[in-house]
């Protein structure tokens, strides 16, 4: 096992160290930080990678996607605004509890409840991605081609509230990722007479556009609301031993389900966490202290949005399908530093596959303890003057776009999908779907074409394959499932009905 | 407003005041170089030819061949297309070059592009090397006549894995031509695209051949790779299979890293650049470099180089292109769809209305809706100026973050500082950071 002991010794060099507890620290700050998000975060750092080896900028890149999805906690609970979507849920149980004096606790079991998320998707990261690697060597171009087409119908079905805004934003995403030149035979197609679109429009300024530019809009619009704040100051941080033990069978069942909902294409933190808080209130003897400080609810949805992370990290690793925003990033980090994603990054390159486990489960520790030690004090920071945040945000996406291949038209592409982000904001359209749908579009574009170049034009092959077939079969009835879910006379979910303070 | 209002008035004036400055450059004397030149490498940063760009851009640094440094700049996308006709439309003043390998001429005969070699001026050939010709280890080919005789046994079933117009299609393309006289050889194209999903499709069984550059096939060699021919002109130490020509197959299939300028560029500038780099290229460290990639270190210039690029094109020109099976018009099916989900959407948000008027968003404060516009405003000015391409990067990124800072804040007179600090934390720190660790040229 020479190749583990070199991993160690990479791990615990002082640059690796020293980018885990940047990466993380930076990525809680972010997380923290309302309007700001990790896919921002992530998406203006790539850039700065670009000169790094591979390994350390996967090493950076992963500490800032867990670091981000831990920080919206604190917000979440001391000001009832979640940090990053994802803590949505730890405002109903989190801000109550440290109204009723107990800031402390309310922030310790958030803390605690995250690590233990993280901790569980990554042994289950461990055990599924390579097996799922192996596994997909077997898979054809149809095999692959439904797998996608699966995918992308389960983000539109289960990833937002309407179905139809959900397939509308995926498509149009699609849309979006055909001008340039064809995945297929490389052919250049729709670019309206510019050049600089024969490549068409590239994830990183059109992911900064619809995330960050619209974000700054939305800040811009909302100057005028200030925050209130709990000052947990005299409060001590307070996670027992004896809540490992008290709390067991909550934290293991929703990092769970967390981890499970982020192998699914499409679904990120978000749903996990309302999935793992119904599911615990629906479980919990005493539902009714759900959404009036109930600890329990705190676990459940802490412990869940981390462990998407972990879970999300799978289908990247094994398949080369990213499963969230964040994690689109990373496929083009991992893209952009030469290194396939897919079943050979096992064979090629175990080394990075080494990096990306090792780091998961570090930043885990790394989140941990900046967590313990500064969260009471970050709450301050969601009162940085918008005046200086801003115009440095802003900078860095006209910078982060124009580094990624050298030319200002990706800067103009990243201000146009600014705009697009905000009519979408505007028409409720999420944002989500159309990143997966054009980050997928193309796979499944050259998948198809693959296939059929096999086949010689035939499509048979997509029902006669009994993998492909499968994935068809489970499309079909995803769709037909959530088409009837759309047609039934609505029942207010007791997920909706519980977040008052989502937008 | 009016606050803004002068801040505006005053970046003018001070865009008025710099631009004199810093957009003069003069380009007429005979010295040269005076100013760093670019070399553009039209792939990402890490593949093959980045990393032979930036041995030979180290060579040249150590040895001070170059009074001026020599910048690699990276600008991928759509097969060296888009950075090719970057440089093709650069200023013809010797600061532009651009290395790129036979995929300009496969571009060309496969119709991704409409200019080739002539639209630039060449000036060296450095470093070849032959493309390998491989199947999966548990493959029955073991040669290029078990290869044949499958292919006239079964037209058009033979899989051949291929980057659709990269010199590895041109490759399974001259095999069928130089196999003509045992018969008509049709291979079926698969477009899997780079060395490692070539080399996967070839593990997984989903096809049966492809080729690979002698640096790719190294790599998946342990893997599970096997050579069957070498496309060189002699055999290759790093690949354990004869050459095609000695197994009666007469291909050649090569790649050579070339060295272009912008169509008009002086001779005297590409003779000067000519000599650095043949120096660059006799150096010990790039020879070192170059053996432990297995490329040879030839060096070609003047008609030499021309009369080699006129024989590639005429050998790639040569081979008959086919087309594919007819793929879905899949962007047009996808719009249709779009279309089709935009009016169901539109539609049910107009039946829904009456329900949503009541709880329709407040009005932004008039602060907040001029800061935005404002905001906008200023974005759009400053990203204009960077793509004018005649202002320092600093200058402009200082100003912007100062106005919109002033803008934003509801108070800006008694923040003045804090913008000050900002602003130039941002521009000179950006600056610094990104031309200075991360070698990334600004606008």
């Amino acid at each position: 096992m020479s190749g583990l002991s070199e991993l160690i010794s990479f791990m615990l060099t002082p640059t690796a160290l020293a980018l885990m507890a940047f990466g993380t620290s930076l990525g809680i700050v972010v997380g923290a930080i309302p309007g700001l998000t990790g896919a921002m975060l992530i998406a203006l750092s790539l850039p700065l990678t670009f000169s790094m080896g591979g390994d350390p900028a996967l090493v950076l890149l992963i500490s800032m996607y867990v670091g981000s999805v831990s920080g919206g906690l604190i917000t979440a609970t001391l000001l009832r605004m979640p940090g990053t979507p994802a803590s949505m849920m730890t405002t109903l149980d989190g801000y109550p509890l440290a109204k009723q004096g107990q800031p402390g606790r309310a922030l310790g079991l958030g803390i605690g409840a995250s690590l233990c998320g993280g901790l569980v998707s990554w042994v289950v990261l461990i055990l599924l991605a390579r097996p799922m690697a192996l596994w997909s060597t077997k898979l054809g171009a149809f095999d692959f081609f439904a797998l996608v087409l699966m995918a992308l119908v389960l983000i539109a079905s289960v990833g937002g509230k309407s179905l139809v805004r959900g397939l509308f934003a995926g498509m149009l995403g699609i849309l979006v990722a055909m001008p340039g030149s064809s995945p297929a035979t490389g052919e250049i197609r729709w670019t309206f007479g510019l050049h600089a679109l024969d490549d068409g429009f590239k994830l990183l300024p059109v992911l900064i556009g619809l995330f960050a530019v619209s974000q700054i809009v939305h800040e811009l619009l909302t100057l005028h609301h200030p925050a209130s704040r709990i000052d947990a100051g005299q409060s001590r941080l307070d996670w027992r031993w004896s809540d490992w033990g008290r709390y067991k069978i909550n934290l293991l069942r929703s990092s769970l389900l967390g981890t499970f909902i982020g192998i699914l294409p499409g679904i990120g933190a978000n749903i996990g966490s309302v999935v793992a808080y119904s599911t615990a209130k629906n479980s919990s003897r005493t539902p009714e202290k759900f959404g009036a400080g109930s600890e329990e609810g705190i676990i459940a949805s802490e412990a869940a949005n981390n462990a998407t992370v972990g879970g999300a990290l799978i289908p990247l690793i094994a398949l080369g399908i990213p499963g969230s925003v964040i994690d689109a990033i990373l496929l083009g980090a991992l893209v952009i530093h030469g290194l396939q994603p897919g079943p050979f990054l096992f064979e090629n390159n175990p080394q990075t596959v080494g990096v990306i486990m090792a780091t998961m489960l570090l930043a885990n520790f790394f989140m941990f303890g900046f967590l313990w030690l500064f969260a009471k004090r970050l709450a301050g920071l969601a009162s940085l003057p918008r005046y200086v945040l801003l115009p440095v945000i802003l900078t860095f996406c006209v910078v982060g776009s124009y580094a990624l291949a050298n030319r200002m038209f990706d800067v103009w592409v990243m201000l146009g999908f600014g705009l697009v982000g905000v009519a979408m904001d505007r028409w409720k359209i999420p944002a989500a779907p159309f990143v997966i749908g054009f980050v997928l579009g193309p796979i499944a574009e050259e998948h198809l074409s693959a296939g059929l170049m096999e086949s010689g034009g035939s499509y048979l092959p997509l029902v006669t394959r009994p993998i492909s077939l499968t994935f068809c079969l489970l499309s079909i009835c995803l769709l037909i499932w959530s088409v009837r879910g759309v047609l039934k006379p609505e029942q207010p979910s007791e997920s909706t009905d519980q977040d008052p303070s989502v937008e | 407003m009016n606050v803004a209002r002068k801040f505006l008035s005053l970046l003018l004036l001070l865009a008025g005041v710099v631009c004199p400055g810093c957009g003069s450059e003069d380009d007429s004397g005979s010295a040269y170089p005076r100013r760093p030149i670019k070399v553009v490498v039209p792939f990402s940063a890490g593949g093959g030819s980045d990393t032979f760009a930036r041995i030979v851009q180290r060579a040249i640094d150590e040895q001070q061949l170059l009074d001026e440094p020599l910048v690699i700049v990276n600008v991928p996308g759509a097969g060296g297309t888009i950075g090719s006709r970057r440089v093709k439309d650069a200023r013809p003043d010797g600061y532009t070059l651009l290395l790129l390998h036979d995929g300009i001429l496969t571009a060309k005969y496969s119709g991704q592009a409409a200019y080739g070699p002539e639209a630039f001026e060449p000036v060296a050939g450095t470093g070849d090397v032959g493309l390998v010709i491989a199947v999966a280890d548990d493959s029955p080919f073991q040669s290029l006549d078990d290869l044949i005789d499958a292919a006239l046994a079964k037209p058009d079933e033979v899989l051949f894995s291929a980057n659709l117009g990269a010199p590895v299609h041109f490759t399974g393309l001259m095999l069928e031509e130089a196999a003509e006289p045992r018969g008509e050889v049709r291979f079926r194209y698969v477009q899997h695209g780079g060395g490692a999903k070539r080399y996967g499709a070839l593990i997984g069984g989903h096809a049966e051949v492809s080729a690979f550059s002698v640096a790719e096939y190294q790599q998946f060699r342990e893997g599970g790779l096997r050579a069957i021919a070498y496309c060189g002109k002699e055999s290759h130490p790093a690949v354990d299979a004869p050459t095609a020509i000695s197994q009666d197959y007469d291909i050649v299939s090569r790649n050579m890293q070339f060295w272009w300028a912008p169509k008009g560029t002086s001779a005297d500038r590409i003779n000067f650049v000519v000599d650095v780099l043949k120096r660059a290229m006799q150096s010990e460290s790039v020879r070192a470099q170059l053996a432990e990639l297995q490329i040879d270190p030839v060096f070609l210039a003047g008609e030499e180089l021309q009369a080699e690029i006129e024989s590639r094109s005429e050998r790639i020109a040569s081979v008959s292109q086919r087309p594919t099976v007819d793929l879905p018009n899949l962007p047009l099916m996808t719009l249709m769809v779009v279309c089709g989900l935009g009016l169901i959407v539109a539609g049910q948000s107009w039946m829904q209305q009456p329900n949503t008027v009541p709880e329709a968003t407040e009005a932004p404060p008039p602060h907040s809706l001029r800061s935005t516009l404002l905001t906008a405003l200023l974005t759009i000015l400053y990203v204009g100026l960077l793509q004018t391409g005649r202002f320092d990067f600093r200058i402009v990124t200082f100003l912007f973050v100062l106005f919109a800072a002033a803008v934003i804040s509801p108070t800006p007179k008694r923040h003045l500082w804090t913008f000050l600090v900002t602003a130039l934390v941002m521009s000179v720190g950006l600056h610094a950071v990104f031309t200075r660790i991360f070698v990334i040229d600004l606008p």
